[in-house]
């Protein structure tokens, strides 16, 4: 079982495969840049605190996303883990 | 003929220029340490060749400013060398492609290939050479292995006849990894752990403060050991005695003693408060100021090729956007307390106009470069720690309380942090000390002179009153507001020019505690020096810079008046 979450709603540690970035054109364009792309296996590293920025690994980048914009990334997580 | 280093941010192209040209260049491990080109030059079979560093770009889409520096660059090369980050083929790739399909002679430097060893990633770099079409060769820059071999690979730049659909990009990227790269797991090492943990809310901030802590007492010591041991027994023990000696030949007076050695003290030099070119506008800027520059410099440095301020981006983030810009910001401002001027330059790596105002604006008034800092030092320090927490504090204060009015009230977007967070590495031993040396020399080249003019004109105003003069027009403000004494008009004026010596100037006035803290603090905010002003027009357009230098003139005298009322 999967269940779609955002980035922010995912716990630190957990993996995912991004399926959905909610964002204009120009955003999703900034976030392949780095490798956020759908398709691509994600892990979170951290969140700070007050809606601060995520820290997330993906492939061998480690990469700081805004929260409002890490908010728009969907990921497929495993329900069960 | 001119060959061109383009890749992404922190791939490492600086120090690929520099093995190339000898060229001093700054580089770090952030994304962004270059954000204009420099230009060198090589021989290349015995023709003369010339190398620009280009800033980095993840993309020819342009992103930001830096960004579009590089993508503007690409029509005026002959030859391309497209350096990559080995350990980061995938996202390498996307702009090597893009590259790809401009038709330009290039080839491949696959940097970092040390790296590549112990993160388990192992590159097939003949079929990758094969199916790019291109040359490709693997570097270590920072130790200088396979740079050779890319000198000679130069003229074997080809035209790829590679093609591909560019809806498709990010498949064939997947498939060119496919075929060449095989990824091995491993441990976890200690500095990944460390990484993890200094940017994780309950350690990291912890850490951030240990840093900055520790980043204090080590600059503390170093300058004052410095300053202590070396320079003022050095100024005192040889060099006044012999400016005493220069000082009698020419009868202790005169306007040419005046400008060199300046006014005796009780028959004696006061390197601080005799203000001649020989004395003070040595004294200064050597024995005062370098001590601390270096000592800032060196751990700067350190923390730029750690790896770590991009992590400090990420913990302040949230801090940063409540001045309406975001993390990354935070470079501007560290830079700022060496010397403006850079400071002013990095705000490039910001991405909207509005946040490079707010960020040079910002940096520009509450920012006090080290040579001011080291000054102020000096002065108030001996009153104790309140005036000197006193000074800083009201400039963190005009910081927070500035930003968060430019955040409400100006138009236009700030953009969240979106930032690669570079693995942490154990700085370069050599590549540090040489970046720490290019920074002191650039003060010693920059700096000097201008202390010494700055001091040549003290001299000038006092000799025909023109303090005086300028002093009775700026009274109301100067004593009513602020509460000095008209002579401080003096200081303001070289302010223009130099921080430091304005600071300087302070020495011989008889200051209360209560006027220096007023006088440190409106030095710092009431307008930037020539040098920084310069930079900053260039960089925020004249309007701009107009608007930026109002800011700055209200919110000192607000700052001071202010100060005065409550102190």
């Amino acid at each position: 079982m999967t269940k779609i979450i955002s980035l922010v709603e995912m716990r630190v540690g957990e993996t995912g495969k991004i399926v959905e970035i909610q964002g204009g054109h120009g955003m999703v364009r900034r976030l392949e840049t780095l490798g956020v792309r759908t398709e691509k296996e994600v892990k979170k590293l951290s969140g700070q605190l007050m809606r601060g920025p995520i820290l997330i690994q993906a492939g061998n980048t480690q990469v700081g996303i805004g929260f409002g914009m890490a908010r728009r990334v969907l990921v497929e997580v495993d329900k069960n883990a | 003929m001119r060959i061109l280093l383009m890749g992404n941010p922190n791939v490492g192209k600086s120090v690929v220029f520099n093995r190339l040209t000898g060229v001093d260049v700054i580089c770090s491990n952030y994304p962004g340490t270059t954000v204009e080109f420099t230009k060198g030059s090589m021989r290349i079979k015995g023709k003369h060749t010339e190398v620009i560093d280009v800033p980095g770009t993840y993309t020819l889409e342009p992103t930001s400013k830096a960004e579009e520096v590089a993508t503007k660059m690409i029509r005026e090369g002959d030859i391309v060398i497209n350096v990559v980050d080995a350990t980061n083929l995938e996202r390498s790739l996307n702009l090597t492609l893009q590259l790809l399909k401009r038709k330009v002679p290039m080839l491949v430097a696959l940097n970092l290939w040390d790296e590549t060893k112990h993160t388990g990633i192992s590159i097939d770099v003949e079929k990758l050479e094969e199916i790019l079409g291109v040359p490709c060769v693997p570097t270590c820059a920072i130790t200088g292995e396979g740079i050779k071999q890319l000198v000679e690979e130069i003229s074997e730049a080809k035209v790829s006849t590679y093609e591909y659909e560019e809806s498709e990009r990010w498949q064939e990227i997947g498939n060119i990894i496919a075929k060449v790269e095989k990824i091995t797991y491993r441990h976890h090492t200690f500095l990944e752990r460390l990484g993890d943990a200094s940017v994780a809310p309950a350690t990291g901030i912890p850490i951030a403060l240990i840093i900055l802590y520790a980043t204090f007492k080590i600059i503390r010591f170093i300058g004052e050991g410095l300053v202590g041991y070396v320079f003022e027994p050095l100024f005192e023990k040889l060099w006044a005695p012999l400016m005493l000696k220069l000082s009698g030949l020419m009868g202790s007076q005169g306007w040419l003693h005046n400008i060199l050695i300046g006014k005796l003290v009780d028959g004696e030099i006061d390197f601080v408060e005799s203000l001649g070119l020989l004395t003070t506008g040595l004294f200064v800027p050597i024995a005062m100021v370098l001590p601390y520059v270096f000592a800032f410099y060196l751990v700067l440095s350190f923390l730029e090729d750690s790896g770590y301020l991009p992590r400090l981006a990420v913990l302040v983030d949230t801090l940063m956007h409540r001045v309406g810009l975001h993390g990354l910001a935070i470079i501007p401002m560290m830079l700022g307390l060496g010397c403006n001027v850079p400071a002013a330059l990095s705000t490039r790596i910001m991405e909207t106009r509005r946040e490079r105002f707010i960020s040079a604006t910002l940096m520009a008034i509450a920012v006090p470069c080290m040579a001011q800092i080291a000054m102020i030092v000096g002065l108030v320090g001996k009153y104790g720690a309140r005036g000197l927490a006193t000074i800083f504090g009201t400039l963190f204060i005009v910081w927070v309380v500035l930003g968060v009015l430019f955040n409400r009230f100006l138009k236009g977007e700030s953009p969240e942090i979106f930032v690669e967070i570079p693995p942490y590495r154990i700085p370069y031993l050599k590549g540090l000390l040489k970046k720490v040396w290019i920074r002191v020399k650039w003060f010693i080249k920059e700096a000097v002179p201008w202390v010494l003019v700055g001091v040549f004109i003290i001299n000038v105003l006092y000799t025909f009153h023109i303090i005086e003069f300028i002093g009775k027009f700026t009274a109301p403000v100067i004593t009513k507001v602020l509460g000095l004494p008209l002579e401080a008009v003096g200081a303001l004026i070289i302010g223009f020019l130099r921080k430091d010596v304005a600071v300087g100037m302070l020495a011989p006035l008889g200051l209360t505690l209560k006027q220096l803290i007023i006088a440190s603090v409106v030095l710092t905010m009431y307008f930037p020096c020539v040098a920084t002003f310069t930079t900053m027009a260039k960089e925020l357009g004249f309007v701009d810079m107009l608007k930026s230098a109002g800011i700055m003139v209200i919110s000192a005298i607000i700052a001071g008046g202010l100060l005065n009322l409550i102190l």
